[in-house]
């Protein structure tokens, strides 16, 4: 596979997850306002803008309105929902003929969809609604994802993207709402709206039962290894996926990047709970988002952008 | 009498760049007077080179550097042998003018009739031609070639820096001043309208300073003169900078329409960054060589002719022996 | 084509027994389907009888259909009017145009000779230039042209064969004739639309394709690869590329297209790179040989150490790759000197000089305004003829005659006197009119025929066109830039 296809896969998929991401963490965050005091509210925003670290753009922010213009609009935010979504389309327009036409029109109609939405015209009337449809149309687009494309190499780039995005994101949730960076403490319903941050409530409520506890949450998020949004199922599919791009790359540069991978793996399949809980969580979350970005260079120094000189 | 030279191109970058393609034609050319005794290019990085030699017979050397690197350092040495030059007429005879016909030109001198990217009539030029009565060329062509040699060298002022490499001539002309390459510019482009084949010479000159001397051009860089053709003499160098005809101090390396064919480097390189261009140049006379070398690495030879070629020739054949029936 | 609009003013319509020709106005050009006594021509015998039995409203649906699948595939073009660069589809009408055996028999082996002459002339002007030195086409002509390549000087070419794909546009005039109105010999498109169009337009009339036995173009992309691994100097793992600007190239869909029909890749300029002569693609496993490039780009783009240093299309260091055999490229480097508007005009007696033969296939009368004899007839004659600047294309510098205002005209005589030799001029042709699905109604609307020959080891024309027609009444602008759609085009067995 061209390297720069592979590259415009890789980060098509990328901001696919991001974009999904941030429609989520609006969507659920608009839906559990009514049950919030203005304050609480507030503090939840700020969780959320932590989160997808758009900080420096919602300094100003006040109100709802405002936080969800500028997590969803704001041109000068690179995370703002329509800047995601409009990345990546345009990652895929230029692998158009790698994709199938379903994957293809479901994300161009995502975008077309959204594009000339305001949020004045959002907001007179129930903006939630919205973000729950796009949502329910990304999960459609990874559906046709799953189901119309050949899992070759190109789709194991979508997978590399979304779960090394998805890694990243996780971390940076908890660390909203585990770090010692916050206004205030989170309370009963604070934790349970993190699990509908990551749709986690009913897969948590399964094995742990409607008991919510900080560090039962934590260790549901971090180390599960059957749910999808856990930071140890991305890793495992980041592990598998890097054993089935590039096949006929020498065993050198697989090398490098397998290695990065395994060291994570390993941080996170030994990662406990209870050693991290006593303030050890901030610094392990930084370390696997460090780690991650070390994955993200070295697939790249191996497979896009490597000196010719290195493979002759 | 022996010349050695040696030309060093450096190319730094602000910051490391990678894939660097480039072109270099400063091997001397070996014909009329001049003999190339030895030539040897060493680049740094070290890079395989490739050479070729293009339609209007420069050898052309290239190669690429694939790593990342922040200097790029071409040094090109060479020993020539200059012979006496043939000592020319003060004149051609009136009827040279008339020998300007498919008779006396070939293909090449037609093509150098043909405006090229910086030689080519524009107002300003024709404006100046007006000015300095040179619309017309004045007596037999050799002595309106000097006449012209002479006006360039009397209308301009040598100066570097108010033209580039990429300038066009209206440049010079607006300033009254520029250097070699554009004096050769306008030149070709007056003896082209004038309807003599002309064409640009990149090189070297052994330049002599002397107190009082006429000459102009800097003593440490490539040269440019001009050569026009003249059917009865050939083609003929002159050098409108040091207002004299070429002669065994000008060695020649390439030739061409004008500057743009014959660059003494070019390339590209992938990589975010300036690049900044030194050159240094030597030319010495020096003792005779002691040994001569093979200086052309061919990458592919000679194709053998392929069937249409030969088809191609049959039909010329045919029709040429057709037409000697018909007579 | 760009003749300009003329009305047919002049056109009688006739009264037709059937309703869905009720406007089908027969006039001065030659109509496809009908003779001038308004009976149906026997070729078109089969499909009229279909249409008579087939209600508007249905044929109004298949044609639907078949615009949305094309919306579907993604067979688009982008237009950049504004910042927003929109896509759109090239208007397929879904009534075919159909070509007799014999009329194709003579198009091809026209074509044929056309294209081993102009390969001849390649090679000569590239060569000893003896075409030059006999007289036969002006030095001027060549050595002013920006289209010629003196990199290419000497250098030989894989079976003499320079271009290797070729699409020619013809017209009937109004003799029924088939005239070569423009060669394309850089980089033609218009390949896909022709194959795309067979797809659905073979689904809407089923029965009907079936019976009158129409010749097949599907092999068209195998006879391509077929042509581009003929130029590899060994015949085995040739690996082959397509190289396309990029994504946002009006053309892209096609360039795609091929690439996977053909099952190559499909690069841009910043996936290759040039290593010791040699070509490679740079893919996750490694660097990947690249032996033949089909390249979708011009010539100026194609390598910034030799031509356009500002190109970011191209692949520094190809050209010298080439020239040492270690790349092929399709077509050369320097065809566009060969369909230059003026060199046009030569090529029936390019044809005479290289072949010894009479042309097949003519030209439009072409009047070359650097020859005094043919300047002083155009400006006594602005009025009747259309007027191209040699440089220019897509309409841009052109006078038609019969349309332009006195004043314009005059204007434009100041403009051909200053500068002679970068005009030509041709008479207004009346190109052929087919009928077309316009508003519900059938209705005749002007066609031309592109072909496409593709000549490497062999030369191959695959049996079928792209008909490109003018959608609006009277029109003779048959650009799909400028309101123009396509047709399929039915060549008959025989």
């Amino acid at each position: 596979m061209l390297s720069r296809v592979a590259e415009s896969l890789y980060w098509m998929s990328r901001y696919v997850e991001r974009a999904e991401h941030t429609t989520r963490l609006i969507a659920v965050k608009l839906e559990s306002m009514i049950e919030q005091t203005h304050e609480e509210s507030h503090a939840s925003w700020r969780r959320v803008v932590a989160a997808l670290s758009a900080e420096k753009h919602a300094k100003d922010a006040a109100i709802s309105y405002d936080f969800t213009n500028i997590l969803t609009f704001e041109r000068a935010n690179p995370s703002a929902l329509l800047l995601s979504l409009r990345n990546a389309r345009d990652n895929a327009r230029q692998v158009r003929e790698q994709l199938s036409t379903e994957v293809w029109e479901h994300l161009n109609r995502l975008y077309l969809r959204l594009q000339p939405i305001t949020i004045d015209a959002i907001w007179v009337h129930h903006p939630a609604r919205l973000f729950r449809e796009i949502l329910e149309d990304m999960h459609a687009l990874e559906g046709v994802t799953n189901s119309t494309l050949s899992h070759g190499e190109g789709w194991y780039f979508l997978e590399l993207g979304r779960h090394i995005e998805r890694a990243q994101l996780i971390g940076r949730m908890l660390d909203a709402h585990f770090g010692a960076t916050q206004a205030a403490a989170p309370k009963y319903f604070d934790w349970l709206v993190l699990l509908k941050f990551c749709t986690a409530f009913e897969p948590y409520c399964k094995a742990h039962t409607a008991a919510l506890k900080p560090d039962t949450i934590a260790e549901f998020l971090l180390f599960d290894a059957e749910f999808p949004h856990s930071l140890r199922f991305s890793v495992d599919r980041v592990c598998d996926a890097l054993t089935r791009v590039a096949p006929g790359a020498a065993p050198a540069r697989r090398a490098a990047v397998e290695r990065l991978a395994g060291r994570l793996k390993a941080a996170v399949d030994f990662g406990q709970i209870d050693e991290l809980m006593g303030g050890g969580l901030a610094p392990y979350l930084a370390e696997i988002t460090h780690q991650c970005e070390q994955i993200h260079t070295s697939l790249y120094a191996s497979y896009i952008v490597y000196g010719a000189e290195t493979v002759l | 009498m022996f010349y050695s030279l040696r030309h060093i191109t450096r190319f730094r970058y602000s910051a490391p760049v990678h894939e660097s393609v480039m072109e270099l034609r400063m091997q001397p050319r070996s014909e009329g007077p001049q003999t190339l005794r030895s030539f040897q290019i060493t680049t740094n990085p070290r890079a395989q080179l490739y050479a070729y030699t293009d339609y209007l017979g420069n050898a052309v050397y290239h190669f690429n550097v694939l790593r990342a690197h922040e200097e790029l350092r071409i040094e090109a040495q060479a020993v020539v042998e200059m012979a006496a030059i043939p000592v020319l007429p003060e004149t051609v005879d009136a009827l040279e003018w008339s020998r300007y016909n498919p008779y006396n030109l070939s293909d090449i001198h037609f093509d150098l009739l043909e405006p090229s990217k910086f030689a080519r009539l524009s107002r300003p030029l024709a404006e100046f031609m007006a000015q300095r009565g040179i619309e017309k060329p004045a007596g037999d062509a050799l002595s309106a070639l000097k006449a012209l040699n002479r006006t360039i060298y009397d209308a301009f002022d040598y100066q570097i820096g108010v033209t580039e490499v990429h300038s066009p001539i209206e440049q010079a002309l607006a300033a009254r001043r520029g250097v070699c390459q554009d004096f050769a510019h306008i030149m070709i482009a007056v003896a082209r309208a004038w309807g003599i084949p002309a064409r640009y010479v990149s090189g070297y000159l052994n330049s002599r300073r002397r107190a009082g001397a006429r000459e102009r051009s800097g003593e440490d860089a490539t040269h440019a003169w001009i050569e026009a053709y003249l059917p009865s003499l050939g083609w003929l160098g002159f050098d409108p900078t040091n207002d004299i005809l070429a002669g065994d101090r000008h060695i020649r390396a390439a030739v061409g329409r004008d500057y743009a064919d014959v660059p003494p480097t070019r390339g590209t390189f992938k990589g975010l960054a300036e690049s900044e261009l030194a050159i240094s140049v030597a030319v010495e006379p020096t003792q005779a060589p002691v040994r001569h070398e093979e200086f052309l690495r061919i990458a592919r030879p000679m194709k053998p002719r392929t069937p249409s070629d030969l088809a191609l020739d049959r039909l010329h054949h045919q029709q040429q022996q057709q037409q000697q029936q018909q007579q | 084509m760009q003749q300009g609009a003329l009305a047919d003013d002049q056109a009688t319509p006739m009264p037709r027994p059937d309703g869905a020709y009720a406007n089908y106005a027969l006039g001065a050009p030659y109509d496809e389907m009908f003779a001038r006594d308004g009976t149906v021509r026997e070729h078109y015998a089969a499909l009229a009888e279909r249409l008579a039995t087939l209600p508007p409203e249905e044929l109004y649906r298949r044609q639907q259909a078949c615009e949305l699948s094309f919306l579907h595939q993604g067979i688009t073009f982008t237009v950049y009017s504004d910042a927003q660069a929109t896509e759109r589809i090239i208007p397929t009408d879904l009534l075919p145009r159909i070509v007799t055996a014999a009329e194709w028999a003579r198009i091809e082996r026209g074509l044929k000779q056309r294209i081993g002459a102009l390969n001849l002339f390649l090679r000569d002007v590239y060569g000893d230039a003896r075409v030059l030195r006999d007289g036969i086409v002006p030095r001027s002509m060549i050595y002013g042209s920006r289209h010629y390549r003196r990199e290419m000087r000497e250098l030989s070419v894989p079976h003499g064969a320079y271009v290797n794909v070729c699409g020619s546009d013809l017209v009937r005039n109004e003799a029924g004739d088939f005239v070569v109105l423009e060669d394309n010999l850089r980089v033609p498109s218009g390949v896909s639309y022709m194959l795309a169009n067979r797809d659905v337009v073979r689904r809407a009339f089923p029965a009907v394709f079936r019976r009158m036995g129409v010749r097949a173009i599907e092999h068209y992309p195998r006879e391509l690869l077929t042509t581009l691994r003929s130029l590899a100097p060994f015949h085995e793992d040739v690996s082959i590329a397509v190289l396309t600007p990029g994504v946002f190239n009006s053309a892209y869909f096609e360039h795609a297209f091929l690439a996977r029909q053909m099952g190559v890749e499909l690069v841009e300029g910043r996936d290759l790179l040039v290593n010791d002569n040699v070509v490679y693609t740079r893919t996750t496993s490694g660097l990947k040989r690249i032996d033949v490039i089909y390249r979708r780009i011009d010539d100026d783009f194609i390598d910034p150490l030799i031509f356009r240093e500002d190109s970011s299309l191209g692949v520094p260091g190809l050209f010298n790759a080439y020239r040492a055999g270690n790349v092929m490229i399709a077509n050369a480097l320097g065809t566009g000197i060969a369909d230059d508007k003026a060199l046009y005009a030569y090529v029936p007696r390019l044809i005479r000089y290289y072949l010894a033969e009479e042309p097949v296939l003519n030209n439009v009368e072409t009047f070359l305004c650097r020859e005094e004899k043919s300047l002083s007839h155009v400006l006594a004659n602005l009025d009747t003829l259309v007027v191209k600047a040699v440089g220019e294309s897509g309409g841009y510098g052109m006078l038609v005659g019969p349309h332009a205002s006195r004043a314009e005209r005059d204007e434009f005589a100041q403009k051909i006197r200053a500068d002679p030799e970068n005009y030509i001029a041709q008479p207004t042709i009346q190109l052929s009119t087919a009928p077309t699905f316009v508003d519900g109604v059938v209705e005749p609307r002007h066609v031309d025929l592109r072909p496409f020959i593709l000549q490497g080891e062999e030369t191959v024309i695959v049996p079928g066109a792209l008909t490109r027609v003018a959608l609006k009444r009277g029109s003779l602008v048959v650009n799909s830039s400028q309101g123009g759609g396509s047709k399929d085009t039915w060549v008959l067995a025989g």
